[in-house]
């Protein structure tokens, strides 16, 4: 019975506590010692839960134990030295054969394995082979600063995946005594291989410095950074977990964890996602992606993957910031911008339909203005006429009370001339006056007449809109007449409506001639402008004319009162 | 020699205060008849066949004018009397007979009624009545109406199509007619814009009214004038010149 020492040694020390919890299990290895020979199973898997992690101490043949293997691959290495620091290092998980503390040297050349797959031994028996660290460059199984550096290696050419689920039992024996060192049975586990970001960065600049290099050209780290290597990348304003990151602009770049033989340009592949992505395929990378031409203001999904773990993908979401016009702070701006300008545009539009409706409602009064002044001279000048003829005729006092009267008729004409509308009060007090006028050239009688229960002062109509039927039915009604000429004018109320008769007892006429009249046409213009700015409050006018017995003219207010 | 006259106006005021007037200032004339509407005129005119008649357009019923229209004689001299009537003075202008606007301006009065006396030793036809007549009858048809113009020996009845141009001279006016033809008028020319703006002339200067139909072209050149159909050329003044162009591109 070979005694043989077990020896722990934690090689994952140098990697330990790292980011992802899969790759913290990982790294870690079982050392059997014997003496001054290590049987190392390293990487990518889990001890037994039962072996903890100090050092223990047994005898061997050791029982056949199980370990789960979860890594891609997992080596077998043999070292055999003699150098009584790496022999004096005790790190955990190492079962050290106590039965065999002063023995010999145990040897390599001694020992013979035999795998087991499936239950088939197909290879047998067979060396361990020594590894020529030379020959085989880049497959170099550990750490450069590993302490095994000048060890000599022995490794077997296959080992397990986890792809084997079916126990693969490695069985050690000594070459010439067949005594068996103890047997391994290891379960290849499938479990998430993810890859790890190591750190990333960005720039502004175009010209990304590849931190993945140090300043003599060395990878940071060959499977995962170090602490140094983060505080570097801290230096460079990197941050290794990017998870939900908002970064300032267009250019990317992400480390990944490189490490061993399979790590190299095409060992994952990634795709990225979302903003204007259409390309959902997956692109071969190395240990760096690079992305350009990121789009401020979206938000992206980078996938990563192992090739030979497609099932496994790692996601880091990040979101490029937006530019200032794309921010929630501008868009408000840009809202409430747009809602002033909105505003604006209404009320400027209100104001200048305000502006054209008061223009349009000014143009009508200056036509009614101008068809109200054309109401006057004939009568202002026939009665000035009159006046010169009292006075030729030494009719002084008749004079002057014409006089009188006619500078009250043309004071209030005055007056009242800029007002569309007057009291009717004061409407009819022109209208007597004018008749008085009047009356001293044909000598006719006249009657006003006002329902009682109209309120003459509150009540306004237009002014002087009456003044041409009068005048009308004086003219052309009881001029000829002299004192048997009589009119009559009645202003009553019906229902909302407010109605002005007037009736005079002259020769009327046909219902065919004489309708066109300059007063009469006059005054129907006037009413239909009126009709125009009044609008629910028409006036309408009616002639009802009889040959022989007179004319009598209707205006009528609707919903007036 | 007496002179007899009448007066048609429906307000006995009107007539009352012209008589005595008339009385008073033109004591050489004798008012025969006075009428208050236009019927009773008639037959006052052809009663008395007075040498003036003293006549107010507007009247209730029948008008001045359609009185003058239904009479056969025009042997008579005519003054019209109104307070206010754009259209009426108009065609009395146009024919260049007298009026009178009320109240009376006894000037105006006296001045009228001398001429009237001294036209109606002639006792011949009126013309310039005739012509208003013509006028009247005619309304529509403006290339018919004649414009009386009264120079210093004479009045001239001409169609307003044979009228060039017309230029002022201080209160004169000269015709230029189709033909060469030229005369003076002792009318300020403004006074013929009044009547000629409905025929179609344009003042587009202070001392020109030029007849629309007879402008050849607008010349641009020396801050544009008008070439007309006698070849001579008529400014137009600078705040004139919108109102020259709205008023070609009516045609």
């Amino acid at each position: 019975m070979k005694k043989i020492f077990l020896f722990i040694i934690l090689i994952t020390a140098v990697f330990a506590v790292f980011a992802q919890p899969v790759h913290k299990e990982d790294r870690q290895a079982i050392v059997f010692r014997f003496n001054n020979l290590s049987i190392i199973i390293s990487n990518y898997g889990t001890i037994d839960p039962s072996l903890n992690s100090t050092s223990r101490y047994i005898q061997f043949p050791l029982p056949a134990k199980g370990f789960n293997v979860y890594g891609y691959y997992m080596k077998i290495a043999v070292t055999e030295t003699t150098d009584p620091f790496v022999n004096s290092f005790q790190p955990a998980r190492t079962i050290i054969d106590t039965s065999s503390a002063d023995a010999r040297l145990m040897r390599a050349e001694d020992l013979e394995v035999r795998p087991s797959w499936r239950g088939l031994t197909p290879i047998g028996w067979m060396d361990l082979k020594k590894y020529h660290q030379e020959a085989n460059p880049g497959s170099y199984p550990f750490s450069e600063d590993s302490i095994f550096r000048n060890a000599v290696y022995y490794l077997l050419t296959r080992g397990v995946t986890s792809k084997d689920t079916a126990a693969s039992i490695f069985t050690f024996r000594n070459k010439r005594t067949k005594q068996e060192l103890f047997r391994l049975n290891l379960f290849g586990v499938e479990r998430p291989i993810l890859p790890m970001l190591g750190g990333w960065v960005q720039d502004t600049s175009h010209t990304l410095r590849d931190i993945g290099l140090d300043k003599n050209g060395r990878k940071y780290y060959g499977t995962m950074p170090s602490e140094a290597d983060m505080k570097a990348m801290e230096r460079e304003r990197s941050d290794i977990d990017m998870k939900n990151e908002k970064i300032q602009n267009t250019l990317l770049s992400l480390y990944f964890h490189g490490a061993g033989v399979w790590y190299n340009d095409s060992s994952m592949e990634y795709r990225l996602r979302g903003g204007s992505m259409t390309d959902t395929s997956w692109h071969k990378t190395g240990h760096r992606i690079l992305l350009t031409d990121l789009q401020h203001g979206d938000d992206y999904l980078l996938q990563v993957r192992y090739i030979i773990h497609p099932r496994y993908i790692q996601e880091y979401t990040f979101s490029v910031d937006p530019r200032w016009y794309q921010t929630a702070k501008f868009k408000m701006y840009l809202l409430f911008g747009c809602l002033c300008v909105g505003f604006a545009f209404v009320l400027f539009n209100y104001r200048q339909r305000v502006k054209t409706a008061r223009w349009k409602k000014d143009q009508l009064s200056l036509e009614l203005k101008a068809i109200r002044a054309q109401l006057n001279p004939h009568f202002v000048f026939n009665a000035l006429s009159s006046i010169q003829g009292l006075i030729n005729k030494n009719d002084i006092a008749k004079a002057n009370h014409y006089l009188v009267e006619f500078s009250s008729l043309l004071r209030e004409s005055m007056a009242n001339n800029d007002k569309e509308m007057i009291p009717l009060g004061n409407e009819l007090k022109i209208l007597e006056t004018y008749l008085k006028l009047e009356q001293l050239r044909f000598h006719f009688q006249y009657e006003i007449i006002v329902d009682e229960a109209l309120n003459k002062n509150a009540i306004e109509i237009p002014s002087l809109l009456l003044q041409p039927l009068i005048e009308n039915a004086i003219k052309h009604g009881v001029s000829a007449l002299n004192e048997k000429g009589l009119i009559m004018i009645r202003i009553c109320k019906n229902n909302n409506d407010l109605l002005a008769i007037i009736t005079d007892n002259g020769n009327g006429f046909a219902e065919s001639t004489n309708h066109s009249g300059f007063g009469l046409r006059l005054t129907r213009e006037r009413i239909e402008l009126l009709n125009k700015t009044l609008k629910r409050l028409p006036i309408q006018l009616k002639i009802e004319s009889i040959e022989n017995s007179g004319t009598t003219v209707h205006l009528i207010f609707k919903n007036w009162l | 020699m007496l002179v007899t006259a009448v007066i048609i106006d429906d307000e006995q005021n009107n007539i009352d205060n012209l008589e005595i007037l008339l009385e008073q200032y033109c004591p050489q004339l004798t008012i025969v008849a006075t009428a208050l509407n236009a019927t009773d005129g008639e037959a006052i005119i052809l009663e008395h066949h007075p040498d003036i008649v003293f006549l107010d357009i507007q009247m209730p019923g029948k008008n001045g004018f359609a009185l003058l229209q239904s009479l056969r004689t025009h042997s008579f001299e005519l003054i019209f009397v109104t307070a206010f009537d754009q259209y009426g003075i108009q065609a009395v202008k146009f024919s260049a007979l007298d009026y009178l606007l009320k109240p009376i301006d006894v000037e105006e009065l006296k001045t009228a009624v001398h001429k009237a006396i001294y036209r109606s030793t002639e006792k011949k036809q009126n013309k310039k009545l005739e012509n208003l007549l013509q006028v009247l009858e005619h309304q529509q048809q403006k290339d018919l109406h004649r414009i009386a113009l009264t120079s210093a020996k004479e009045t001239r009845f001409i169609r307003t199509q044979d009228i060039i141009r017309c230029e002022s001279s201080n209160n004169y006016t000269t015709f230029f007619l189709f033909g060469r033809e030229k005369i003076m008028t002792s009318k300020p020319i403004f006074e013929y814009e009044e009547i000629l703006v409905n025929y179609g002339f344009i003042r587009c200067h202070q001392s020109h009214l030029v007849n629309k139909k007879h402008i050849k072209s607008w010349v641009k050149e020396d801050g544009g004038f008008l070439l007309l159909d006698d070849n001579t050329q008529v400014p137009i003044s600078r705040q004139k010149k919108e109102y020259v162009k709205g008023e070609l591109e009516k045609n």
